[in-house]
């Protein structure tokens, strides 16, 4: 009895793309939330940008500062990096694909 | 309204409406409000239907993030006079709780076996309810000893 070809899971299936797509629609932009918070500990809120990097499992978002307020937004150990992490990552917590921060310098 | 009042409530609305900032960006359904007590403290209280695990996160892990960004942003914008608490639900005083039963259980164990006991990653003021617990203790004594993230809370058996 011949095969029926449509039966097959073919490798690179449209699920893929479906799985990416509504990956893309659930994981709520944050570039907005990271940069709110970070031009109120800056002197110059002007100079705050935030660009969002997609890898495979994860989102990262490079926040970039004026040179003047980098340790502004990285605190005392980390403390206010950590912080700016723990809120993504928890805003990030209900979608399969986790989030976080880097200060780009 | 004395200055200090004033400057205390201005102080509690830039905290709030930076609270309610950063929840509306993380999609977070929630209302915050703030009260302000009589030594100028500042406590922000969340209220969500929904969304009230991810507000406070592991150990309250979400809730002091939130409460130092915020602390900051205030302490910038008006001084460093206000201490800022964020709250959801009264989950700080049921923390307390949970850490006063647990200090109260494990000095009994200290006594019984007269062997340390030592508690880990815990926050600056949640060793200092465990230390405040049990400093009237007749059996056993606390301290705390390392640094940053790897400070452990002791607690020893007297002599």
């Amino acid at each position: 009895m011949p095969r029926d070809p449509s039966a097959q899971p073919s490798p690179a299936s449209a699920d893929c793309d479906a799985a990416g797509a509504s990956d893309a629609a659930d994981v709520p932009p944050f570039e907005e939330l990271v940069a709110f918070i970070a031009r109120q500990l800056v002197d110059s809120p002007d100079d705050v940008s935030v660009m969002r990097v997609e890898q495979d499992r994860s989102v990262v978002y490079q926040l970039r500062v004026g040179p003047e307020d980098i340790g502004k937004v990285i605190g005392k150990g980390g403390r206010i990096a950590n912080a700016l992490r723990q809120i993504v990552r928890a805003a990030s917590s209900r979608s399969r694909r986790k989030c976080t921060v880097e200060i780009a310098s | 309204m004395s200055d200090i009042e004033t400057s205390a409530s201005t102080a509690a609305e830039t905290a709030r409406e930076a609270l309610q900032g950063i929840l509306d960006r993380m999609g977070i359904e929630c209302t915050v409000s703030a009260h302000v007590d009589g030594e100028g403290q500042i406590t922000l209280d969340v209220s969500s239907d929904s969304d009230l695990g991810t507000v406070i996160g592991r150990d309250g892990d979400t809730l002091n993030a939130l409460q130092l960004l915020v602390s900051v942003i205030v302490s910038r914008r008006h001084g460093p006079h206000s201490r800022v608490v964020v709250d959801a639900e009264n989950y700080r005083a049921r923390r307390a709780e949970s850490l006063q039963a647990r200090a109260i259980e494990l000095a009994q164990r200290v006594k019984a076996t007269g062997r340390e006991a030592l508690l880990e990653s815990l926050h600056a003021y949640e060793r200092r309810i465990i230390h405040l617990t049990l400093a009237d203790h007749p059996d056993v004594y606390t301290y705390s000893e390392g640094e940053g993230d790897a400070r452990v809370l002791v607690i020893s058996p007297r002599d």
